[in-house]
């Protein structure tokens, strides 16, 4: 048995050090856990820890290349629960980032609103969505995927409800939860139907069952139902309901994370689970209609996104609708991932999420100070803004204009790279970039809004905008970053598209390896492990 | 050390008698099941989840699955629908509220419902089902093999579990506390 | 039909008569022990012979037909249901009381083994192979009786019985779950038949754990509503609790529950941590699992087993019942803390003890100054540990006996 092995420990071990990020994590949450018993009611200390933490977790995510894992094993740790390749760790090492300018952006302006002894809360919920969300992008077995995304949705909900007083931010967080519950109960219906049909967790032995079986419909409602629990966490449409409550109600620096991190973490999920089955499913055919499937999934919702969002007069939900179907967008992305060359879609991908994330930052961290000092989000009583303050207005410009994908700017790379990925996947790729184009033209209406209030409507006698007090300079370095960052993505994209090419490589156990482990599947418990050792 | 002299679980009794139980726990849960939904006290439909989750733990036991079964009447039927009685009774102003659905409702409820169960119903005649042995689960059910898979195949989903719940316990404690 | 469910039908049959006929002894040895230690008479009057004469038989003996003539009156009495009540649930919860209960103790093995024609007959229940952790699952399920009768009585002081009881039963899970597991730990089976061989002829378990045992036995009170912790029917604040309302056989139902509840968690107690039908310790008297004897001998020894069984299990009953007339109730945020703050982290710590035991591969008398380095540990530490909110502090009723007069500012 395992214990009797004496491989067991050393390999435990080597495991180990693909997973740190997830250690600094954990470690990171107890920390700031710890720190009330030390300093009580100290709000820095603990935020200074979580940074900390992030910073290690984002050392520890570094220097994953393909050369660097042991080609036997493949990087895929922990008897093929988790699969360290460079896709996952680029994704990794955003999401720290990112995580970490939330943290900043809570200590700019959540903390006001946070009672002191309630910070350590705070920080832990979010390193433990941080957690699944990075536990998400390298999930390679079905109990991971699900454990994973509860993981990242859990700490989620609480996060969303984190204004325990605002009615809407309640309000959001009870939609969150029931949405959630559902689709995490629709997902483990499919995955249990995947899990009977196959006899198998990995999910290359599921795509393995697909060429020994072919399609049987049982497969179907699996892969339908576990695509219904992505479509939460993506916001897809049928599931995407509660996306513009949760977004509205929550603070803003919860609505930032979530509206990147989740979807990130989510895009990856299904991008592996997609890049499995293209990769060992050999029927044209199959590949095809699942790749229809999903694309008409991300076509749907971005479109249904864009149409909604024409109607939206709040800032917040404005930029709930706008991811929709940015979400939208990256799944139409993965759809293709079956019928090109993974390469292409995976590095525009990452580079998508690179951008959206500097995007949404923005976006959101304006939304926060205009909410903060004019004490409203709508966006009709902007009117005016632009003479009162120019920088504020002009830089929320940059980044809608950014979100809709104005050439010169990273939105507009980032769709681009998508686009070019797209259009090679013959007729259903030139239909989803026609779909593409369609809605970044209808979006662009929407996303303009904001800015003809400012620039043309005149403010109004009755309704005078108070004055925004000078800003914090740390509030404008988040600005200036992420100004700086589309800017810089936009029109010199080499060196991020350098980066997310290097990266955009996922590992996919072989199908020969999936058969000889689902052949020995019940007899011995161990086999990945053992046979990786008998390859030394 | 007594693996050799012990008598295990009498597989012939329970062959002869596993076909009349099957049908009895089945009829129990889905039954109960059914009652839940139609049921419009809360807390009797709370007791009729617990007979449906009582009949589910019934047919892990004839499938072998001893543990499951009990880790089945353990968390749910012991710990969670308790608590869920626990919340109703606490929360419900009048302890016998009727939760009444509005006709249409229950017209689109059964209708989905039904669609639901045929999509179901096809999908499954018309897949080959893999025949598991039922050597290899008789070999597996002991709580020994069993521990020792949790703690080396499946460690991971194990330990984030963990971590889940130390997570949750956070949020649900942020959730109930009173700050002055 | 093999010959092995024959054997266990038969001994299931026999043993949960004679526990169904006890149980009413059990209540009149109740009665009997309550008024030996109040230093009154107690039940004395009915006799067997209910008044007729037989020759050479005193009149009333002991009350010995005090039992019978309960069981008569409980089934003469109106059954009676109270309009506001919810019929369904209120009819289904004595039940539901009473049957975890007596699934529960399938799994004692009374009578160990038998050896006939080369096969070993289990001589009780069934050989599950998660034993014990069978009772806790039956176990956990017998709060539902209690919650849904006090539920469905609609009264306010069936309610918060019944509520009472959730907490409490929810809450000694816990740690009684985490001494099975420790035990389950220590001999790495979960069988309630190993369990007794390992300890048979040898080291009963309380030698080696009688921390643990202790633990063990006041989550068991504490699981089965026994006073010290039967805060879900306290007469003095809340008339019956959850059995306010209900008379007749439906209350019968409810105390036999109770008693089967007693008589389970004995059992498992004395499975556990007595060596189950082992006579005394150290000294092998019985034969053991897969032992040659010859049928006449393995026959008595059998019965010689469920004998002990039952006398080990009847013992710990009377412990139970001069515990219940001794010692006053637990407040309710007592009752809480001792299970929260004191049971649960001690019984991790013995976990955790006896995790390293068996992990280094010591000596099982190591879990002896184990155990009591565990509760000097816990002594140590009490002081530092941070305090929690204060509730029900002393409310200073000016002029009582607990508080003398406040002098004017």
């Amino acid at each position: 048995m395992l214990l009797s092995d004496p491989q067991w420990l050393p390999q435990l071990m080597a495991d180990l050090k693909l997973v740190m990020p997830e250690l600094w994590l954990v470690v990171t949450m107890c920390l700031v856990l710890i720190v009330p018993f030390i300093r009580k009611g100290n709000v820095i200390l603990p935020v200074f820890v979580t940074i900390f933490g992030l910073l290690m977790a984002l050392l520890a995510s570094q220097g994953v290349h393909l050369d660097s894992i042991d080609t036997a094993r493949q990087g895929l740790v922990f008897s093929n629960s988790l699969a360290i390749d460079p896709f996952s760790s680029l994704f990794k090492t955003l999401l720290m980032i990112f995580a970490m300018l939330v943290v900043v952006q809570w200590t700019l302006f959540g903390r006001d609103n946070t009672h002191a002894l309630d910070a350590p809360d705070f920080l832990c919920l979010l390193l433990g969505a941080t957690f699944g969300m990075s536990l998400m992008a390298s999930a390679n077995n079905l109990i991971m995927i699900f454990i994973a995304t509860e993981s990242a949705s859990i700490p989620s909900y609480a996060l969303a409800g984190f204004r325990k007083k605002n009615k809407i931010s309640t309000e959001g967080s009870l939609k969150y939860v029931l949405f959630g519950s559902v689709s995490s109960a629709l997902m483990l219906y499919g995955m249990s139907m995947l899990y009977g049909v196959s006899g198998s967790l990995q999910l290359s032995h599921i795509a393995g069952t697909i060429n020994s079986q072919g399609m049987t419909p049982l497969m179907v409602v699996g892969l339908v139902g576990m695509l219904g629990g992505f479509a939460f966490k993506l916001s897809a449409v049928p599931m995407h309901f509660w996306c513009p409550d949760v977004f509205e109600g929550a603070p803003t620096e919860v609505t930032t994370f979530l509206s990147v991190a989740s979807k990130g973490a989510a895009i990856c999920m299904l991008a592996r689970v997609i890049q499995n089955f293209g990769t060992i499913v050999y029927n044209e055919e199959i590949l095809t209609g699942i790749a229809l499937g999903v694309g008409a999934l991300g076509a749907v919702t971005a479109t249904w996104g864009n149409l909604v969002a024409l109607h939206q007069s709040n800032l917040k939900r404005l930029l709930a609708y706008s991811s929709i179907s940015h979400a939208g967008y990256m799944i139409m992305g993965c759809a293709v991932l079956l019928l090109v060359d993974p390469k292409l879609i995976l590095s525009a991908l990452l580079f998508y999420v690179l951008v959206y994330m500097f995007m949404n930052l923005g976006a959101f961290t304006v939304a926060a100070v205009l909410e903060r000092h004019l004490g409203t989000l709508d966006i009709a009583d902007y009117a005016g803004l632009f003479k009162k303050s120019p920088t504020l207005a002009s830089l929320l410009i940059v980044f809608m204009l950014s979100l809709f994908g104005m050439p010169g700017l990273g939105g507009f790379m980032g769709k681009f790279l998508l686009g070019a990925g797209m259009i090679k996947a013959g007729t259903l790729g030139t239909v989803l970039v026609g779909i593409l184009l369609l809605n970044t033209v209808f979006s662009l209406w929407y996303y303009l809004r904001p800015a003809y209030f400012m620039i043309f409507v005149d403010e109004q006698e009755d309704k005078t905008l108070p004055v925004i007090a000078p800003l914090r300079p740390a509030i404008w370095t988040i600005l200036g970053v992420c100004c700086v960052m589309l800017f810089w993505t936009g029109l010199l994209p080499a060196v991020g598209t350098d980066i997310a090419e290097d990266n955009g490589q996922m590992i996919v156990a072989s199908a020969k390896r999936a058969q000889d482990t689902n052949s020995q599947h019940t007899s011995n418990v161990n086999e990945p492990i053992a046979k990786a050792d008998a390859h030394r | 050390m007594f693996t050799t002299l012990a008598a295990g679980t009498d597989s012939e009794s329970l062959a002869q008698v596993a076909p009349f139980l099957y049908l009895i726990f089945a009829a129990i849960t889905i039954l109960s099941a059914w009652m839940i939904v139609i049921s419009q006290n809360i807390v009797r439909m709370a007791m009729y989840l617990l007979f449906t989750l009582g009949g589910v733990a019934g047919l892990y036991f004839l499938m072998s699955a001893e543990f499951l079964a009990a880790i089945q009447l353990i968390v749910y039927a012991g710990g969670t629908l308790i608590l869920i009685v626990f919340g109703v009774m606490l929360t419900s102003k009048n302890p016998f509220i009727r939760l009444q659905t509005m006709l249409w409702e229950r017209c689109v409820a059964i209708g989905l419902g039904l669609l639901l169960a045929m999509l179901m119903v096809i999908a499954l005649a018309n897949t080959p089902i893999k025949q598991t042995g039922t050597e290899a689960v008789a070999q597996n059910h002991d709580i020994h093999t069993l521990a020792i898979t949790m703690l080396s195949k499946y460690l991971v989903p194990f330990e984030v579990a963990a971590v889940l719940l130390l997570v949750v316990m956070i949020g649900a404690a942020y959730m109930a506390r009173r700050r002055a | 039909m093999s010959a092995q469910f024959i054997a266990s039908l038969i001994i299931m049959l026999v043993m949960l008569h004679v526990f169904l006929g006890s149980i009413s002894y059990l209540i009149l040895l109740e009665r009997k022990v309550a008024s030996w230690i109040q230093h009154r008479l107690g039940p004395n009057r009915t006799g067997l012979p209910y008044g007729a004469f037989i020759p050479g038989l005193p009149k009333t003996l002991w009350g010995l037909g005090q039992p019978i003539a309960d069981a008569i009156k409980n089934f003469l009495k109106e059954d009676f249901i109270a309009p506001g009540a919810d019929r369904i649930l209120f009819i289904l919860a004595p039940g539901l009381a009473l049957i975890p209960a007596l699934v529960g103790w399938i799994i004692v093995p009374f009578g160990g083994y038998l050896h006939l024609n080369g096969t070993n007959l289990l001589m009780g229940g069934a050989p599950l192979n998660i034993g014990i952790i069978f009772v806790l699952a039956t176990g956990s399920l017998a709060v539902y009786g209690v919650v849904l009768g006090g539920f469905a009585s609609n009264n306010k002081y069936s309610f918060l019985g019944g509520m009472r009881a959730t907490a409490q039963m929810v809450s000694y899970e816990i740690p009684l779950g985490m001494t099975i597991l420790t035990i389950i730990l220590m001999y790495g089976t979960a069988r309630a038949d190993y369990l007794i061989e390992f300890q048979a002829g040898g080291v009963w378990n309380i030698i080696y754990q009688p921390v643990l045992a202790m633990m063990f036995y006041i989550c068991g009170l504490a699981e089965c509503n026994r006073a010290p912790f039967d805060l879900a029917e306290c007469e003095q604040e809340l008339v019956g609790g959850f059995h306010t309302e209900y008379s007749s056989m439906k209350f019968a139902l409810f105390f036999m529950g109770e008693y089967f509840h007693m008589i389970t968690s004995a059992a498992i107690f004395s499975l556990l941590f007595l060596g189950g039908w082992d006579i005394i310790p150290f000294v092998k008297l019985l034969p053991a699992m897969g032992e040659q004897t010859t049928l006449v001998w393995g026959i008595i020894a059998v019965l010689l087993k469920i004998g002990v069984f039952c006398g080990k299990i009847t013992f710990l009953i009377f412990l139970a019942m001069v515990i219940r007339w001794s010692l006053p109730r637990f407040r309710f945020d007592q009752l809480m803390r001792l299970a929260w703050q004191s049971l649960i982290p001690i019984s991790l710590m013995m976990l955790i003890m006896t995790g390293m035991v068996v992990f280094f591969g010591l000596n099982r008398w190591w879990l002896l100054p184990g155990n009591f380095l565990v509760v000097g540990i816990v002594y140590v530490l009490m002081p530092y540990l941070p305090k929690g909110p204060a509730v029900n502090r002393r409310v200073p009723l000016e002029g009582s006996r607990f508080c003398p007069p406040v002098a004017e500012a």
